[in-house]
């Protein structure tokens, strides 16, 4: 019983993560299952639903098709809705009931894409993954299967001349859909300086073996849903620090990038990663094509400075164009066609992890991109020391969460946040502290309260913590 | 790497076949991965000795946790890396689950890049009762099928509908029917009857194995006839069988 969770929520679970990371692109997003988890979906893990049309739909599996394993019924149902639709593509995963029967969905996928002619993921899920996992498995097949070889674009060239727009000027809301009033045109040219900071440690930052020469920075932002970055501006936040500093927004996967936008990814020299959900993805876009990424979110000035450092000194490494095809026709075959160990089979649920015998005078407890960037910014900026992060997330990708503990029992939770001195994290977690109020500084996370917290979730990027659980951390210590 | 799913009728001789075949590729050198895919998990006893191997769904319920890769399996004669899925208490749970469970493990665990084998084989139960027991075929598990019968009509029979099973699989991507492995029981015109079947299907009869008392003797000493004796003409079948896998 030692996995059971008596007073914490659980995060969005892998098939709401993928519907989350899809849901802009123009996809038909079905979740296999009984009626009524698409509420759970709507309602709790995604603000956009009430003001952004998609397409995500839910199968109305039954007890007959689920004995029968009648898959057929499922397939001639995405069939009929994607022939009025017109979907980009066709996404498919279920619920624990489908993943206790076997189904398989990879099978599925390429059942529904000989009936429809239309590119179709199948992903195996089970309702017990988090979103971490579904909405990077989503991220990576997208890379997979839709980004497309920037040599053979030919309305791109070296110059700098893009017709990609770059930033949504109009729209300030991170669900706003890019439109063509961005900004366009012959892109700045800019002499980065040689930067040398990390911005969270070396092990954040993958450059590959890229060469210098290229002085035009494109960049993507990769992993933003509103599961961990809400619909309050974060995103839009850090599309602003890029414009700022006359860096090109390549694409946003996926919040606010159409999805001929996320298709043309592979002219970025960058990839930022801004969580998890984009490591897959990014780790990907290395192999095939060479594109560095660094790891991280601005947080704060500090954080700005140091966001901006690393995508130059990425940037300054990044590949000729030349050896990027070379290396793409090998490395990136071997990428694609490699059966990598899905991020969604192997979870240790009730992993307890590594506790620390220390006292932490701030524990901050969420994603581990975050974590990592909110201890930098805390440090930076505040002077705080001794913070330690817990990562209650058991998928979450290991080379994340080397610098923090990675704890998912609700009992060994409790244990460390009696530890220390204070704890910044979703307001769920208060409930581990019922007669300590004083020590708990809330920080709202849609992934894992949903929307009961939502009208309290900071805007973090850029400027930093908002004043209030910040000012209340720093006047107490 | 080659893969391949050995399917049957339950009883037909899948374990002993699967086994020696086993034992014959590591005789070659080859690095082999055996997986019994049955509850009963008695595929790799006679590559160990005639020892049972703790399935992993026993591990499991036994530990509370999964196995990690020293208890995944445990490697056999010849170096044969073995393992069984095992399954639930007889008459509850589900035992296809439990194949897909332990497959999983495999996956996570990154078991066949950790050994590297040149060939995995999966002694999977009788009968394609549900999902389960298809998952050996999906892909990127086995990519070839081979079905062992003897020419009685029941062995025939499933033979039949596992071919067809598979057949209906093949839009998914799943495996192909690659030939029947033939192990006599000594009924009437027993090659005719399963020459019949496999032409009709369009398959070859890969390996047509007699019945001996040889098996028999060496299974009770908890061996493979190969590993027992491995220069008798029954041993030197299933080497044949080996050597045509690698072959094709």
């Amino acid at each position: 019983m030692k996995q059971s969770q008596s007073v914490l929520s659980c995060y969005a679970a892998d098939l709401f993560g993928i519907a989350s990371a899809l849901y802009e692109l123009g996809g038909l997003v079905v979740m296999h299952d009984a009626s009524g988890c698409n509420s759970t979906y709507s309602t709790h893990d995604e603000p956009r639903w009430y003001d952004t049309p998609s397409m995500v739909y839910i199968s109305g599996l039954n007890e007959i098709d689920t004995v029968q394993g009648n898959d057929s019924r499922l397939i001639d149902h995405i069939a009929e809705a994607a022939e009025e639709t017109h979907p980009n593509f066709i996404a498919v995963g279920g619920s624990p009931l489908p993943n206790a029967i076997g189904t398989d969905f990879r099978a599925l996928a390429r059942l529904v894409e000989r009936r429809t002619g239309i590119p179709t993921l199948g992903f195996r899920t089970d309702g017990i993954h988090s979103y971490l996992a579904g909405a990077g498995e989503a991220f990576l097949a997208i890379a997979r299967r839709f980004v497309k070889d920037p040599a053979a674009r030919s309305e791109v060239s070296d110059t700098g001349d893009s017709s990609v727009q770059s930033f949504n000027e109009k729209g300030m809301d991170d669900a706003a859909l890019l439109d063509d009033g961005g900004m366009t045109g012959r892109s700045t040219m800019t002499i980065w300086g040689e930067g040398k900071g990390r911005l969270m440690s070396a092990d954040f930052v993958d450059t590959g073996t890229c060469k210098e020469g290229k002085r035009h920075i494109k960049v993507n932002l990769i992993g933003a849903t509103p599961l961990d970055f809400s619909v309050v501006g974060n995103v839009v936040e850090m599309k602003k620090i890029l414009r700022e500093h006359a860096l090109e927004l390549v694409s946003c996967w996926a919040m606010g990038s159409s999805f001929e936008e996320i298709e043309a990814s592979a002219r970025a020299d960058v990839n930022c990663v801004i969580s998890s959900t984009g490591f897959p993805a990014a780790k990907y876009l290395k192999e095939a094509y060479r594109i560095p990424y660094v790891i991280g979110i601005p947080i704060g000035a500090s954080g700005i400075r140091r966001w901006i450092r690393q995508i130059e000194m990425a940037a300054g490494e990044r590949v000729e164009e030349k050896n990027r095809e070379s290396a793409r026709t090998k490395a990136g075959k071997s990428a694609g066609e490699k059966s990598n160990p899905s991020l969604l089979t192997g979870l240790d649920a009730w992993k307890a992890g590594e506790l620390s015998p220390d006292q932490a005078e701030l524990l901050i407890i969420g994603e581990p991109v975050c974590l990592a960037s909110m201890k930098a910014y805390l440090e930076a900026e505040h002077g705080l020391s001794k913070i330690r992060l817990l990562c209650p997330f058991p998928d979450a990708p290991k080379e994340l969460t080397a610098q923090m503990n990675l704890v998912t029992v609700e009992d060994a939770i409790r244990e460390e946040c009696k530890k220390a001195r204070y704890v910044l994290a979703d307001p769920i977690y208060a409930r581990l502290m019922p007669g300590e109020p004083e020590k708990f500084l809330p920080l709202p996370h849609e992934a894992f309260s949903g929307r009961f917290y939502r009208d309290q979730i900071p805007r973090f990027v850029g400027g930093g913590l908002s004043p209030t659980p910040l000012e209340r951390l720093l006047q107490t210590l | 790497m080659k893969k391949i799913a050995i399917y049957g009728k339950g009883g037909i001789g899948k374990s002993t076949t699967t086994s020696n075949l086993s034992a014959a590729l590591a005789r070659m050198g080859k690095k082999v991965v055996q997986i019994g895919c049955d509850p009963k998990a008695d595929s790799t006893m006679n590559l160990l000795d005639g020892q049972p191997l703790t399935p992993v769904m026993d591990y499991y319920r036994d530990h509370d946790e999964e196995p990690d890769f020293d208890h995944i399996g445990k490697e056999g004669f010849g170096g044969v890396f073995c393992i069984e899925t095992g399954g639930p208490t007889p008459g509850l749970g589900c035992a296809g689950r439990g194949i897909i469970a332990t497959f999983d493990l495999l996956e996570e665990l990154e078991v066949f890049e950790r050994i590297q084998p040149d060939v995995v084989l999966y002694d999977v139960l009788g009968d394609v009762v549900c999902g389960g027991f298809a998952a050996p075929i999906r892909e990127g598990y086995a990519e070839n099928v081979l079905i062992v019968t003897s020419g009685e009509k029941m062995a025939l029979y499933a033979a039949d509908n596992i071919n067809r099973a598979v057949q209906n699989f093949e839009d998914r991507g799943y495996a192909h029917v690659g030939g029947i492995i033939l192990n006599r029981r000594n009924v009437e015109r027993e090659y005719e009857r399963v020459q019949t079947f496999a032409d009709r299907h369009h398959l070859p009869i890969v390996a047509d194995i007699p019945r001996s008392g040889e098996i028999t003797y060496w299974e009770d000493a908890g061996k493979t006839v190969v590993e027992g004796n491995p220069d008798l003409p029954i041993s030197r079948i299933y080497q044949k069988l080996a050597e045509t896998i690698l072959e094709n």
